[in-house]
C-alpha cells in the first residue's frame, strides 16, 4: 500500500502516515523472527502494538483535525490521548481497559457533537470511523484469547 | 554462609526471571496467533466500514445485509464518501489474501511463514490507511 498516495495533504495525514509508518517498521521487525531463537518471547513481548492500537492512536488526528475546535476541547483531546496511551502500555489489551478507553473517546466525540459551532459532517465521519475502532478494540480481546481460524469469512468487495 | 547462598539464589532467580508468554489456544505458533489477532480485528472493523458504505448506497434503509449478517443503518450518521470505495476494496481484498494465508499456514498446507507476514503488514496497512484517508476527507 503506497502511504505516500494521499488524495489530500495536511497536517493530519502526514501525522496518521508517520504513525502507520512507525507501526508498519515494528510489524517490519517481526519478520525475521525465529520462535527457535532464546528471546524470541520477550521480543514479541516487547511488541504489543497491533492493528486495534494502531487504529485507536488515529483517533486523536482525525478528532484533533475537526475545524472550529476550541484549545480548551484540543487539551481533553490531549488528556485523554494520554490516559489512552498509558493504560495501552501497560500492557495486554484487557476488556475492562479497552471499555474505558473507549468511553473516554465516545465522551469526548458526544461533546463535540453537541456543539452547534462545529461542522456535523466532520463530526458524524469521525463518529462512523470511531465505530469502525471500537469494532475492532472489542473484538481484539477475543481475538487475543484464542485462534479460530474458522470465524473469519471471506467478504465481498462493494 | 547460608543467609548469602540463600540471598544470591534469590538474586540469581530474579535476574533469570522473564515474563513468559502462555501460547494462546487454538494457536500452533507465535505468528500463526499473531496473524489470526490482526485479521480478526481487521475483518471486524471492515465490516463496520462496509455496512456504512452498503446503508448509503441503498439511502438508509432499516437494515442491511452485509455479508451474511443483518446490520442496522443510522440515518443520521452522515454518507460514507465513495469515493474512497477503492480504498475499502484494497483493504477487503487485503483481508481476503491474508485470511487465506493464514488459514494455509495454521492448517500446514503452507509453510510460508514470510509470506504470511506480509500479507498481515500489507492488511494492516490497508486498514489504518482506509479509517486515516476517511478521516481526512
Amino acid at each position: 500500500m503506497a502511504l505516500g498516495v494521499l488524495p489530500q495533504t495536511s497536517r493530519t495525514d502526514a501525522t496518521n502516515r508517520d504513525r502507520a509508518r512507525s507501526i508498519s517498521h515494528q510489524l517490519y521487525l517481526r519478520e525475521n523472527w525465529n520462535d527457535d531463537q532464546p528471546h524470541a518471547e520477550s521480543r514479541i513481548e516487547g511488541i504489543h502494538i497491533g492493528l486495534a492500537v494502531l487504529l485507536l492512536n488515529l483517533l486523536p488526528g482525525l478528532v484533533g483535525a475537526i475545524p472550529g475546535i476550541s484549545s480548551a476541547v484540543k487539551q481533553i483531546i490531549t488528556d485523554v490521548s494520554g490516559s489512552a496511551s498509558a493504560v495501552l502500555a501497560s500492557g495486554s489489551i484487557s476488556s475492562p481497559s479497552v471499555n474505558t478507553v473507549l468511553a473516554a473517546w465516545l465522551g469526548v466525540i458526544n461533546a463535540l457533537k453537541n456543539d452547534p459551532s462545529l461542522p456535523q459532517d466532520k463530526l458524524n465521519l469521525v463518529l462512523q470511523l470511531e465505530k469502525a475502532v471500537q469494532a475492532a478494540l472489542l473484538n481484539d480481546v477475543q481475538a487475543s484469547a484464542a485462534v479460530d481460524w474458522t470465524k473469519i469469512v471471506t467478504i465481498a468487495t462493494v | 554462609m547460608k543467609l548469602t547462598t540463600l540471598l544470591l539464589s534469590l538474586a540469581i532467580l530474579c535476574g533469570c526471571h522473564k515474563a513468559v508468554i502462555a501460547p494462546v489456544p487454538g494457536s500452533i505458533n507465535n505468528l500463526d496467533s499473531w496473524a489470526f489477532r490482526i485479521v480478526s480485528d481487521s475483518s471486524a472493523a471492515i465490516h463496520s466500514v462496509k455496512t456504512w458504505e452498503q446503508c448509503t448506497e441503498l439511502n438508509f434503509p432499516a437494515t442491511v445485509t452485509v455479508d451474511g449478517n443483518a446490520e442496522v443503518c443510522d440515518a443520521k450518521s452522515g454518507k460514507f464518501p465513495m469515493e474512497y470505495k477503492p480504498q475499502l476494496n484494497l483493504a477487503i481484498t487485503s483481508l481476503n489474501t491474508a485470511s487465506a494465508a493464514g488459514k494455509a499456514y495454521h492448517s500446514g498446507l503452507s509453510n510460508d511463514a514470510a509470506g504470511l507476514t506480509q500479507a498481515v503488514n500489507q492488511l494492516s496497512q490497508a486498514v489504518s490507511a482506509l479509517v486515516s484517508q476517511i478521516g481526512a476527507h
